[in-house]
């Protein structure tokens, strides 16, 4: 199978789950929607060389990055609004914490999907950025410790712990009747 | 943690993958990631792989050999033995260089005179 192919194949089978992790993040479908694509295209452009192996951790770096460019660039628009406003609470916070809440989910995208569904990605979405990383990383794109760790640019210690805490807290959040 | 609380987090972690996975994209946004994926690939510069070529081997081996051989002889003689002709061929050539050398600037030297 040439590279051209293997690319493909890859990008095939991970696009759709990165538009969600992207959704997840950013709130806008539109917004997910270009940030995907253009790490589909960093990948095939700048990475397609690279052996397969290391596919995943690059392309979920990229995508990280994307996400943190946006909400950096949110940032901005916030804080040159804010000179006009009263300092509100994102002025000391993390560009990739500022993620939303259960108000991620837009209402025709919560049409689609169904009570477990949504109770599930509702709480994924409400978790800090890192927990919800490693969570979907290790748990979803089914990444061992170290990849995850490449793709989020921190320590394999760093990965155990938000994942855990990513565990724990959704299973509180969800409680005992879920599904 | 013991071991029923992490078989209950590997059973979860289960029902959530199976879960997400259950849920799908609208088809036009399934499209949308489709095309953007196909343009990705045909923009990517993505060579085939191929296979090493036959004289690779071969030509290491001749670099070992020559190698192997140019160490044994130094180390037993020295410097790399050179042909006796060789060497009497090169001190001609000399002799010769400088003889044409000496008529030459004895031309100009008698030029100059002149």
């Amino acid at each position: 199978m040439s590279n051209a192919a293997a690319l493909n194949r890859y990008l095939a089978g991970v696009e759709q789950r990165a538009f969600r992790m992207a959704r997840y993040a950013v709130s806008d479908a539109d917004e997910a929607m270009d940030i995907v694509q253009d790490a589909i295209l960093t990948l095939a452009r700048k990475y397609a060389m690279k052996p397969e192996a290391e596919w995943p951790p690059l392309f979920f770096r990229i995508l990280r990055n994307r996400i943190m460019d946006f909400h950096r660039r949110k940032r901005i628009q916030r804080g040159i609004f804010a000179m006009f406003t009263p300092r509100d609470r994102y002025d000391d916070t993390n560009p990739i914490d500022l993620v939303s809440d259960g108000r991620a989910l837009e209402p025709e995208f919560r049409t689609q999907l169904d009570a477990t569904t949504q109770r599930l990605e509702v709480a994924v979405t409400q978790l800090p950025a890192r927990q919800r990383e490693a969570f979907l990383l290790r748990a979803w794109e089914g990444l061992d410790v170290a990849a995850t760790a490449r793709a989020m640019r921190c320590s394999e210690g760093s990965v155990k712990t938000h994942y855990s805490r990513a565990v724990h807290t959704l299973r509180e959040r969800l409680g005992d009747d879920w599904p | 943690m013991n071991g029923d609380d992490r078989r209950s987090d590997v059973e979860f972690v289960d029902r959530a993958r199976a879960v997400l996975d259950a849920g799908s994209l609208a088809p036009d946004l399934a499209e949308r990631l489709a095309a953007a994926r196909r343009r990705a690939v045909a923009s990517a510069d993505v060579p085939i792989p191929r296979a090493p070529s036959a004289w690779v081997p071969v030509s290491a081996l001749a670099t070992t050999l020559l190698t192997v051989g140019l160490t044994v002889a130094i180390d037993h003689g020295g410097t790399p033995p050179l042909d006796d002709d060789v060497q009497i061929a090169t001190v001609e050539d000399m002799d010769l260089l400088m003889d044409l050398e000496f008529v030459a600037w004895l031309d100009t030297d008698n030029l100059d005179a002149g």
